[in-house]
């Protein structure tokens, strides 16, 4: 089954250049791939319309088995809440704890206030900050907030999870923890997007890798 | 609106986490969100003053219309000391007859003397001055029925009987004040208008300058599939609380105003001063219409900007 289908797409920033053209690819359900390529590619743009926060300029895209250039906002609204995000600046609320931070995508969905604490538990315990939870997101490392923002990611066991470079920041050993992660949920049958440059995390953990350069997708 | 829709509608707006929420706890905590209730406030009472001044202006015109209604005055001046050679006492009955029998006219009455020195008390002083003052003396006439026509042709008749008599039409300055009051009382509703509106633009200002504020929180809770409820739930609870408080501080000192006028002005405030009856109805009405219009106005500002991106 094809959870993300990409046909001809182009995209700009308003009245800018186009940034992706002609993008064609679909992921299969449960599958893992990287996302690859220079800086100013364009993978954080082509993450963005996987994550429906951007509309394409040109061509189609299908999503859940559903055309999500139809701009129907409910539709969106339900098919973004099968998607989980880690964000390249991780994008934590700052005057939230790192549980609250956490606990967004539960609360979004109404969950009662007992389960979210033990969701939020266990998920804390699965990124190795069960004793963090209370802290203020300013005052973690890069490496806790990248974790913290993977845990908020993952919380509510979306079937598509991206990541944009999510070991831009931290060093080889805790990369290394951080693709483990990805990993567990691709083995829990979560379907995988990780943008990265790190070419010995993809050699390590091999999987197909989508190469994009100045906006062109090659597959390799 | 079906009762399916109504439950959830009320349900969404008497919806109470603030501290659960991840805005509405920075939102309420904000200066703008603060000083709300205070300007809010401030709205309200100049609003119910504009209003109950308004008010005051109808009751008084009412008042007017009921006193001046479809009444004239006939006048003999002083100096004419009998009406056609007649004895002073003899012509004027004759005059009152006159009048009386015309067909225009359903009463004719003397304004006693006594009654027309309290009138003029305030001009001329108390009676003992006027005692011996060459006083004019006057005839109340009710009409049938009055328009131009009428009082025109009762005057002719009336100047070919009694030539130094005249005949005091109330209605051309009756309606002057009339219409001097209307436009007060317009311009009394359009300034309560324009303060109810300036509250509301402040709510949607507030309400707009804390999206922009909140931008990137608002589009991370977008991404992550959060509906347009669930965004407007996060400035409800700090809306409807300043809004309800505003609209109740400009309700109290209202009345503590009217209060201190009726204390102050005990004895001499005109009659009609202030709301009567049911215009109390539009008094309570008056910030019961803010605090929903600015839940209203929220919910449209909010709306207004999430629909902007699908
Ligand atoms: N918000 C934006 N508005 C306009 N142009 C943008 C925006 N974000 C990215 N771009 C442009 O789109 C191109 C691709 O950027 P991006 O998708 O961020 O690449 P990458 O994530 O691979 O570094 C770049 O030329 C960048 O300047
Ligand atoms: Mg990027």
């Amino acid at each position: 089954m094809v959870l993300v289908r990409f046909d001809n797409v182009g995209m700009r920033y308003g009245l800018g250049p186009e940034v992706l053209h002609d993008i064609a690819f679909s992921l299969p359900s449960g599958s893992f791939h990287y996302l690859t390529g220079p800086s100013g590619a364009g993978k954080t743009s082509l993450l963005r319309l996987m994550f429906l926060a951007q509309q394409p300029s040109r061509g189609t895209i299908n999503a859940f088995g559903k055309d999500v250039t139809s701009k129907d906002r409910k539709v969106l609204q339900s098919l973004r809440r099968r998607i989980g995000v880690v964000f390249q600046e991780f994008r934590m609320v700052s005057h939230l704890s790192a549980a609250e931070n956490v606990a967004l995508p539960l609360r979004i969905r109404g969950m009662s206030e007992p389960s979210i604490r033990e969701h939020v538990r266990e998920i804390m315990a699965w990124v190795g900050l069960e004793h963090h939870t209370e802290a203020d997101t300013a005052t973690l490392s890069g490496g806790q907030q990248q974790r913290v923002a993977i845990a908020r990611a993952v919380i509510s066991n979306p079937d598509l999870l991206l990541a944009d470079e999510p070991t831009g920041n931290v060093d080889d050993a805790l990369a290394e923890r951080l693709l483990y992660l990805f990993e567990q949920m691709h083995k829990n049958g979560t379907t995988v997007v990780v943008a990265t440059h790190n070419r010995r995390l993809i050699e390590r953990y091999p999987h197909p890798v989508f190469q994009l350069d100045d906006g062109w997708l090659k597959k390799s | 609106m079906p009762k399916g829709r109504l439950v959830p509608l009320l349900r969404f707006f008497l919806r109470t986490e603030v501290d659960t929420t991840p805005l509405g706890s920075a939102f309420s905590s904000e200066r703008a969100t603060v000083i709300l209730p205070w300007v809010i406030g401030v709205m309200v009472y100049l609003a119910l003053l504009m209003v109950s001044a308004s008010m005051s202006i109808d009751n008084t015109i009412a008042r007017w219309r009921a006193d001046l209604a479809d009444r004239i005055t006939v006048v003999v001046p002083p100096a004419v000391e009998g009406l056609g050679g007649m004895p002073l006492t003899e012509s004027h009955n004759s005059l009152l007859s006159f009048l009386r029998s015309d067909v225009s006219v359903s009463r004719a009455e003397e304004i006693p003397s006594a009654k027309l020195q309290l009138l003029l008390e305030p001009w001329l002083g108390t009676a003992a001055h006027v005692e011996g003052l060459p006083l004019p003396r006057m005839i109340e006439v009710d009409m049938r029925k009055v328009d131009s026509v009428a009082i025109a042709q009762l005057r002719t008749r009336l100047t070919e009987n009694f030539p130094q008599v005249l005949l005091d039409d109330h209605r051309f300055w009756r309606n002057r004040l009339l219409a001097v009051g209307r436009i007060l009382q317009g311009i009394g509703l359009v300034a309560m208008i324009v303060a109810l509106a300036t509250a509301l633009v402040i709510v949607a200002l507030g309400v707009q300058i804390a999206m922009s504020k909140h931008a990137t929180t608002i589009q991370l809770l977008r991404v992550m599939g959060a509906d347009d409820s669930y965004i407007t739930a996060q400035f409800l609870p700090a809306v409807r609380r300043a809004s309800a408080i505003g609209s109740l501080i400009g309700l109290l000192v209202f009345l503590s105003t009217y209060a201190l006028l009726r204390i102050v002005g005990d004895g001499f405030a005109p009659q009609g001063m202030g709301p009567q009856d049911w215009q109390w109805a539009m008094v309570f009405f008056v910030p019961l219409f803010l605090f929903l219009a600015a839940l209203a106005v929220l919910v449209i500002t909010i709306w207004g900007r999430l629909r902007e991106a699908p």
